[in-house]
């Protein structure tokens, strides 16, 4: 008669499955756990009153018909401070203590004016020094914008801070919010 | 020969260690499940506040746009982000005519004025702001039409969320510019999702 198997699992074994399942964990845990991070640094990305204050801006460039140069070897022009884009060339007059007066109110840390189709302002902007962390973050977000239907000549990129005061846990703390929108800013 | 067959059973012991064990597991797991159950109740509260924001920022913000620039109210004798009390509630009231001269053919209706209150609860009974509303309200041809937005009651299809109340309301002109900075206060959320920021010229050029 055939003898039964009372022996169970050897250690050897049991081991051997633990640190497979335990391996199985640690890939899922590490796949998974940076999309929590990245919905939540999205929730800060075209909010509707950061859309509403671009427009703003795309208003004031408009109205005053204000032109940067850009070209397809230079798709686009990083300023790193409402101050730089204010005082740039492409200001002339009253133009730069208006914008430097809307700037504040809009609290702008940083703005970019690029092409339309952002496609090559993703290579340009890739570990450039002068692009803040959270812009890059931002724009290789977006999609490319290949289709111009109404053929605007030109994109602005703004970076907005604004103080959340948590009553409940971290107290006041800065958040920065992103939003971008067409504009002809070109020839 | 033929293995003697273990009909012993658990013992007291062994039992009451796995009773134990297992007690430990469904403990911990009624937490997380509890944590897990009020998680999902605040991110409920997250986006009725979120979308609640939105509708109101979207109504003031495109009547404004709709008006295509603004008169300097103060020259016609209208007030201008005034702050008062009433009773035990703190009124701040935003007025703003629209340059009538202007022309706006993507709206259906030319607006004459727009009239913001917004009220402010000073005191909530049990979590129940039910003083806590924005009353919004444009002038067209000698009509006042108007839109309440409660933060509590339901009767404008709006959501209902308990606690949910104003902490802080600013509003000025100033340099040609109307900014309205007002944020909604959750005490599981605080107001990260609940800033109404507001920046509009008064006058269409800049």
């Amino acid at each position: 008669m055939k003898k039964i198997n009372n022996k169970g699992f050897a250690l050897v074994e049991t081991l051997i499955v633990s640190v497979f399942v335990l391996g199985i964990f640690t890939l899922i845990y590490t796949n998974f756990y940076p999309l929590i991070g990245e919905y939540e640094k999205r929730e800060n990305y075209d909010a509707i009153e950061s859309v509403y204050k671009t427009n703003v801006i795309k208003r004031f460039i408009e109205y005053n018909n204000i032109k940067f140069n850009i070209t397809t070897t230079n798709p686009v022009i990083i300023f790193q401070s409402s101050e730089s884009f204010c005082n740039s060339s492409s200001m002339v007059g009253s133009q730069k203590t208006n914008c430097q007066l809307l700037m504040n109110k809009l609290r702008v840390s940083e703005i970019l004016v690029a092409t339309y189709d952002i496609t090559n302002v993703k290579y340009k902007i890739d570990n450039n020094n002068n692009c803040s962390e959270g812009m890059e973050s931002y724009v290789k977000s977006l999609p490319n914008y290949k289709n111009n239907l109404y053929n605007i000549k030109g994109r602005i990129i703004v970076k907005y801070k604004e103080t959340v005061d948590e009553e409940s846990s971290e107290g006041k703390y800065d958040v920065y919010k992103y939003a971008t929108l067409g504009v002809d800013l070109y020839d | 020969m033929i293995k003697k067959l273990n009909n012993k059973g658990l013992t007291a012991i062994e039992i009451l260690i796995c009773f134990s064990i297992v007690m430990v597991i469904v403990m911990s797991m009624f937490k997380v499940i509890t944590n897990q159950k009020d998680k999902q109740t605040i991110e409920s509260y997250k986006n009725e506040v979120i979308t609640l924001k939105n509708t109101m920022m979207k109504q003031i913000e495109s009547d404004i746009e709709a008006g295509n620039g603004l008169k300097n109210s103060s020259t016609l004798g209208a007030t201008v982000c005034s702050e008062g009390v009433e009773e035990d509630k703190q009124i701040i009231t935003a007025m703003m005519i629209f340059n009538q001269s202007i022309t706006v053919p993507e709206v259906s209706y030319p607006i004459e004025g727009v009239n913001i209150k917004i009220y402010k609860d000073t005191d909530c009974n049990e979590g129940n702001c039910l003083n806590n509303y924005i009353e919004y309200s444009y002038l067209y041809k000698d009509n006042m039409y108007s839109r309440v937005y409660s933060l509590y009651t339901q009767k404008f299809e709006l959501p209902k969320i308990p606690n949910l109340k104003f902490n802080f309301i600013n509003c000025r002109i100033q340099d040609k510019y109307i900014e309205l900075y007002a944020g909604l206060n959750h005490p599981d959320l605080g107001n990260k999702y609940s800033i109404i920021d507001l920046v509009e010229p008064i006058e269409l050029g800049f």
